[in-house]
């Protein structure tokens, strides 16, 4: 039989489905016919050079959302625009400003990727462009990798400076000065990604661009803004938010694309009686190889780097015995060097590459291509995130197929059982709070360190007056003689905010096999005690490595390469342990308050695990340092006997299923993201000797979530029974009660019980609105 | 439908902090936070603020529409024979009016929320030296700070300052761009702290200003304000009003601007031509020569190298403060004098005096001091490519190598001679023809350390193997070496004979030939492979010496 013979999509997707394996198991099929392209042509104000140089790339016209987006930048309107994966998002920019370019070669532009990685591909494309159209073009990254004697260059000269929020933040404007030319002449900004930029870190990078947009006005300069999401529920709101002004929404997708076909997998129940259903991998697996092997071009989404790495071992081994294109078939993660990953975001490009297992660090708008088939190894947790991935496949032309394959897991069960779900459900609002007291007052004296404050200047929309007197109070900024507030400190503001939580620390994996010692990739701090504590098992790029010593203090992990048949998996023990209340109210039978606590993580112990059984040949003990975590929490519990009545298992089904309702509820009354917040709920907690349920700031110091969780506390809890009771589901859901669903299917009903307890006061009206739907 | 997925937008209105909000969360951050003691006077009115500084400081307001400022002004005798300065190797215009330039800030960044508060500008009328110093009473005055500050200095102005082309100048732009004005134009900018590192640094701790001042100009200071505390006493007023709280910073920046007058007037007094160059530290000397040989002016440098160590010569203790170390990977320094001649070598080198740089290499060579092997290469190069005597390269080469050898054997091998004779050798032997080329073979260089004697004695006897566990790199052993290694000194054939039997790859041959080759070349090889002979110089070549060279030395050694 010839295993490995190139064949068209809809033949592998007909065989696909024809498998007994395979085709019973598929749950939903859709079917999104193909759509024609809508193009206009080239506006008559369009530089005939750059049309020129358009139509040498293969441009004959524009796409309706690109020349939406460029009459309405050109009308002097900001613009959102939200349009899938690879429908020519970053011409709806790029033309504006060469356009800009043209007219004035003094014009200057500012773009803002959340990623290096991101950034360098736009200059690439951006330079393209630019010798096509024969435009002289100074577009340059300016990040922390910029050498001193380039950096001076752009500041003097770069005509487009790509750069990352981060940068922004710290190493331009509190130097404005050094950019006066840019400032002066800046046109555009352009925000992409924006979908990432929500929670706190959103709320950071809303200060950061009010506090550009300061600087600009400073310099006479009124740039327009353009910001480009993912596809999310509230785009608009969510730019205007960023940015503090109105934008026009483009969305009217003009791109074309091929049918998709979208399939929903379950694996078969193998013993019905205990629910236990056949593997998801093998699934996965199954259907890859038959893309791969028909040379289809498909990318596979693994929910974790150890199941990227095992779902490429099994598919190069399958693909060897086959002798099929094993050499084209790579991982992608974090944790490979930005070099390896480069190259397979090359391969993947021209063709090279057919088959790529990753995380979702490909979910981002990295630049791959357009790929045959999606093949998603389990939910990816949110709507937006899944469609982000399914995007990944899409011809403009041919069909392409995105199959989602469900785990065991109560969410993905929930999602098998009612696809229509993942189909019809708006995706995820992104949320952000520029009026976080925490970050706002940082990001105030940052920018009273930048330009002084008047008394009537506004930051964002507040007169920024009365949060300078209480700045006063510290001795960072001093109300002069003429009314006006400056910067009177020897301190550097920007310094002291970081924008993003996560560590930027990371752990270095040396190979000390061969001869001489040899970086093989990195992870982050945070991951590390799980991943390549000593004894295990790390994979990269399906070679496995034994982890012979982790030099936790001088954060490198020594390996060298071994060929075993089982992998490792670490074993996470996170506790909450209360330091200090700072407040603490005890209503009748409700006990709430907010304080400081310490939340450590501790890698425990670690299972060896065989391959492809998944069976467990043994454990060894993780001799580790417990990561700390000190930040704030806000805790709500039943006080006094209200608890007797209650048996153990359901409390714990109880707790948790009202902890996830509660951490739902506040992101969307905090206008934060669910992974700002932390949920920790304990059965006995070891301090209080009674069950609580705590939800913590996931930033080291907190940025204040939990002091406003208790001020609203009622309306959280209130909001938070709404939410599961009038949840249509039968018996919770993922948006309700959140994932743990195993415990006997009765989870709704107990939380519905304990959250009943914990109301004391009424819904209010904003919230019963908010969630009303 | 889910209720949380459909959840419809809540307005950023729901969640803005009203008022009466806020202020309960500022209090609640205000009991959080460590109480800061802002206590002191009220700021008082904005003039009378000006006015008491300027009093509490002995100066006087001058106020303009945007502000005002206080200035407080000395003047001082202090001759300075600027046009003498236009000698030095450095992009200066003494013609142009000179303007000494040093800011108090209120921090070490860049960022634009950095000030400086307050400006000292030095200039000459005459042989007067008037010291202008201009203080910000209030962040409100800024302008009319900086027109002060731009009106003292003409837009033909030189500046000079000490890193004030890395801080100073960069901040007070700044600040001038914040306003949105042009930054004052200027003819110029000498900074002194590069010329500092060069000419003065290697003999002074380090290169702040402090230091070189007492090096070089006997500034003592007596309890100066440290830098440190600037900042703090500048908004410890800012807070008070208590202009007193400035005095000693306005003491610190008076004596800097001072410093800048009096090291302007050493380089002109001590460096510049026609200034008293036999006054100046030989050590600086030289560092000056080298500016000159930087760019391209040789007679200049070469006068400073001999003025150098004639210096060095009179005055021995002030020479040996000072020691290079020419190269990172070679262990010690060289003497200042060493390091002068060799300089000096050179120079006449590039002046196309090749004879005399010669005899300067060849005085330096036979001296057997730290770069006689650096020099013994420097000949090698001289007598290859310019007197074309090739045997006589050679010789100078193997002269060096075994001076590296020795250096290796003692444990501090040198490195770059060793990198040099690598290629140099083999070339030359090549050059020289094959066949006659003997007593030279290939081994590697002997490991350093104890037991390199032991590993070095067998490949006397069996090159072969010696090749084998070496790297083939280049070796210049001639027979002579066992007896070096061992400590007995002992004529050439005898040692070279019995150690190299017959079969052994016609070492016995070979040198034989080497010595009719040398002879042939003018006698230095029968004298150079005597041991000693590299420590005493054959009289054939003391004879090629310019007149006065071995004297010089001799002096400077002294």
């Amino acid at each position: 039989m010839r295993l490995y013979a190139p064949s068209a999509v809809e033949s592998v997707l007909d065989g696909l489905l024809d498998d007994p394996d395979f085709g019973p198991a598929v749950v939903a099929h859709k079917v999104i016919p193909a759509r024609p392209p809508r193009t206009e042509p080239f506006p008559s104000w369009l530089d005939p050079g750059l049309a020129a140089g358009l139509r040498v790339r293969g441009y004959d016209g524009l796409y309706t959302h690109q020349l939406d987006a460029i009459e309405a930048l050109r009308s002097g309107q900001d613009v959102v625009i939200v349009t899938p994966t690879a429908s020519g998002k970053s011409l709806c920019y790029n033309l504006p400003v060469l356009q800009a370019v043209v007219e004035d070669p003094s014009a200057r532009a500012l773009y803002l990727f959340p990623t290096k990685a991101l950034s360098q591909d736009q200059v690439a494309e951006l330079r393209d462009l630019a010798t096509a159209a024969e435009v002289e073009l100074a577009a340059s990254v300016y990040d922390g990798d910029t050498p001193a004697p380039v950096r001076s260059s752009i500041r003097a000269a770069g005509q487009i400076v790509v750069t990352n929020p981060d940068m922004l933040h710290t190493a331009i404007l509190p130097h404005h000065t050094k950019w006066f030319q840019l400032f002066e002449q800046l046109r555009f900004i352009v925000v992409d990604e924006a979908h990432g930029y929500r929670g706190v870190f959103g709320s950071h990078v809303a200060n950061v661009l009010r506090r550009l947009l300061r600087l600009c006005a400073h310099y006479g300069s009124s740039p327009r803004i353009v910001t480009c999401s993912a596809t999310i529920a509230n785009p608009q709101q969510l730019a205007e938010t960023l940015t503090g002004r109105p934008a026009r929404l483009v969305d009217r997708n003009g791109a074309p694309s091929g049918e998709k076909h979208l399939l929903v997998v379950n694996p078969p129940l193998v013993d019905a009686r205990l629910g236990v259903r056949a593997g998801t991998f093998s699934l996965v697996r199954r259907a890859a190889l038959r893309f791969l092997r028909a040379e289809r071009q498909t990318i596979v989404f693994a929910r974790s780097r150890t199941s990227v790495e095992l779902l490429l071992t099994g598919l190069r081994e399958a693909l060897r015995e086959g002798r099929g294109p094993v050499s084209r078939v790579r991982g992608y993660r974090g944790g490979y060097l930005p070099t390896e990953r480069r190259a397979i975001e090359a391969g993947l490009r021209r063709g090279e590459i057919l088959g790529v297992v990753s995380t979702n660090a490909l979910e981002l708008g990295i630049d791959i291509g357009r790929l045959d088939a999606a093949i998603l190894c389990g939910y990816p947790g949110s709507i937006a995130g899944t469609w982000q991935q399914i995007g990944r496949a899409g011809r403009r032309r041919e069909v392409s197929v995105a199959i989602l394959v469900a785990t065991s897991g109560a969410v993905d069960q929930f999602i098998a059982a009612h696809p229509e779900y993942l189909f019809d459900s708006t995706p995820e609002e992104a949320r952000l709070d520029p009026e976080n007291l925490h970050v706002l007052l940082a990001h105030l004296r940052a920018a009273t360190f930048e330009l002084p404050f008047a008394e009537t200047d506004r930051f964002g929309a507040e007169v920024a007056d009365t949060l300078l007197s209480f700045l006063a109070e510290e001795g960072h900024v001093r109300r002069a003689d003429d009314r006006r507030w400056y910067w009177a400190s020897e301190n550097f503001p920007a310094a002291e905010i970081s924008l993003r939580t996560a560590a930027p620390e990371n752990v270095v994996i040396i190979d000390t096999g061969g001869n001489r010692p040899r970086v093989v990739g990195e992870v982050d701090l945070f991951s590390a005690p799980t991943l390549v504590h000593e004894g295990a098992i790390y994979l990269h790029e399906s070679r496995q490595f034994h982890v012979d010593r982790l030099e936790w203090d001088e954060r490198k992990a020594y390996v060298h390469p071994v060929d075993v048949d089982y992998y490792t998996q670490a074993e996470l023990a996170v506790t909450l342990k209360p330091l200090e209340t700072f407040a603490s109210s005890l209503a009748p039978a409700v006990e709430r308050a907010h304080g400081e606590v310490m939340v450590s993580t501790l890698a425990t112990i670690f299972k060896k695990l065989r391959l492809e059984t998944h069976e467990n040949l043994g454990w060894g003990p993780i001799r580790l340092p417990e990561i700390e975590l000190h930040t704030t929490a806000y805790w709500i519990g039943l006080e006094g006997p209200a608890w007797r009545e209650w048996p153990r298992e359901e409390l714990d089904v109880a707790l948790v299923g009202s902890g996830r309702a509660l951490q739902t509820v506040a992101s969307v009354l905090l206008m934060s993201d669910p992974r700002d917040l932390g949920l920790v709920a304990q059965v006995r907690s070891p301090h209080a000797e009674r069950p609580l349920i705590y939800l913590y700031d996931g930033v080291p110091g907190g940025v204040g979530l939990a002091e406003r969780l208790y001020e609203r506390h009622e309306e959280l809890v209130a909001g938070a029974r709404d939410l599961v009771a009038d949840c249509p589901c039968e018996q919770g859901c993922p948006a309700c009660t959140g994932p743990r669903l195993e415990t006997g299917g009765q989870a709704k009903g107990r939380c519905l019980k304990l959250l009943g307890q914990l109301v004391t006061g009424r819904s209010s009206a904003t919230v019963a609105a908010a969630l009303a739907g | 439908m889910t209720a949380e997925l459909a959840a419809p937008q809540l307005s950023v209105s729901t969640v803005t902090t009203t008022g009466s909000l806020l202020e309960s969360h500022l209090d609640r951050l205000r009991r959080l936070r460590p109480a800061v003691d802002t206590s002191g006077p009220v700021a008082r009115h904005r003039q009378a603020r000006a006015q008491q500084l300027a009093d509490s400081l002995g100066g006087w307001v001058e106020r303009g529409e945007a502000g005002a400022v206080v200035v407080l002004e000395t003047r001082l005798t202090l001759p300075l024979a600027a046009e003498r300065l236009a000698s030095l190797p450095y992009h200066f215009d003494p013609s142009c009016p000179l303007v000494c330039l040093d800011t108090e800030t209120t921090g070490l960044g860049t960022g634009t929320g950095t000030l400086a508060f307050l400006a000292g500008l030095g200039w000459w009328e005459g042989d007067t030296y008037r010291l202008r110093q201009m203080i910000l009473p209030d962040h409100a005055d800024e302008p009319a700070f900086l027109s002060a500050v731009e009106s003292a200095i003409p837009p033909d102005a030189w500046l000079v300052t000490y890193n004030g082309r890395g801080f100073d100048w960069p901040l007070l732009v700044a600040r001038f761009r914040l306003h949105a004005r042009p930054e004052p134009m200027t003819a110029g900018h000498l900074d002194l702290l590069p010329i500092a590192r060069q000419l003065w640094r290697h003999r002074l701790g380090d290169a702040r200003l402090r230091t070189v001042e007492a090096g070089v100009a006997g500034v003592r200071r007596r309890h100066d304000l440290p830098g440190a505390l600037i900042p703090a006493r500048y908004f410890a007023y800012l807070r008070t009003g208590r202009g007193d709280l400035l005095s000693e910073v306005a003491r610190h920046n008076r004596q800097d601007v001072l410093s800048l007058a009096l090291l302007l007037a050493r380089l002109s007094e001590r460096f510049a031509a026609g200034g008293d160059r036999a006054g100046a530290h030989p050590g600086d000397l030289a560092a000056l020569g080298r500016a000159f040989v930087r760019r391209r002016r040789y007679e200049e440098a070469l006068e400073c190298y001999e003025g150098a160590l004639e210096s060095a010569a009179r005055r021995p203790w002030e020479a040996a403060s000072s020691v290079w170390r020419p190269f990172r990977s070679e262990a010690g320094g060289t003497p200042l004098v060493d390091r002068l001649c060799s300089d000096r070598a050179r120079v006449l080198a590039r002046m196309g005096r090749r004879a005399e740089a010669a005899a300067s290499w060849t005085a330096l060579a036979e001296d057997g001091g730290s770069l006689a092997a650096l020099s013994w290469i420097e000949l090698a190069k001289h007598r290859e490519h310019v007197e074309r005597d090739l045997p006589g390269a050679l010789e100078a080469a193997r002269r060096a190598a075994r001076m590296a050898e020795r250096a290796r054997l003692t444990g501090r091998p040198r490195l770059e001679v060793e990198r040099d004779l690598r290629s140099r050798l083999p070339r030359l032997r090549g050059r020289l023809g094959r066949s006659s080329v003997p007593g030279v073979r290939l081994t590697g260089w002997a490991p350093a350390g104890p037991g390199a004697a032991e590993l070095i004695e067998p490949f006397s006897h069996r090159p072969g193997i010696g090749q084998a566990r070496q790297p083939p790199s280049l070796d210049c052993q001639t027979g002579d070496h066992r007896g070096q290694v061992q400590g007995a000194p002992r004529r050439p054939g005898s040692a070279a004979g019995p150690a190299n039997p017959g079969g052994n790859h016609g070492g016995q041959e070979r040198i034989t030939r080497a010595d009719q080759v040398t002879d042939a070349a003018g006698g230095h090889g029968r004298h150079a492979a005597h041991p000693e002979a590299a420590l005493q110089p054959p009289h054939v070549q003391r004879t090629t010496l310019a007149g006065g060279e071995h004297q010089l030395l001799a002096r400077a050694r002294q």
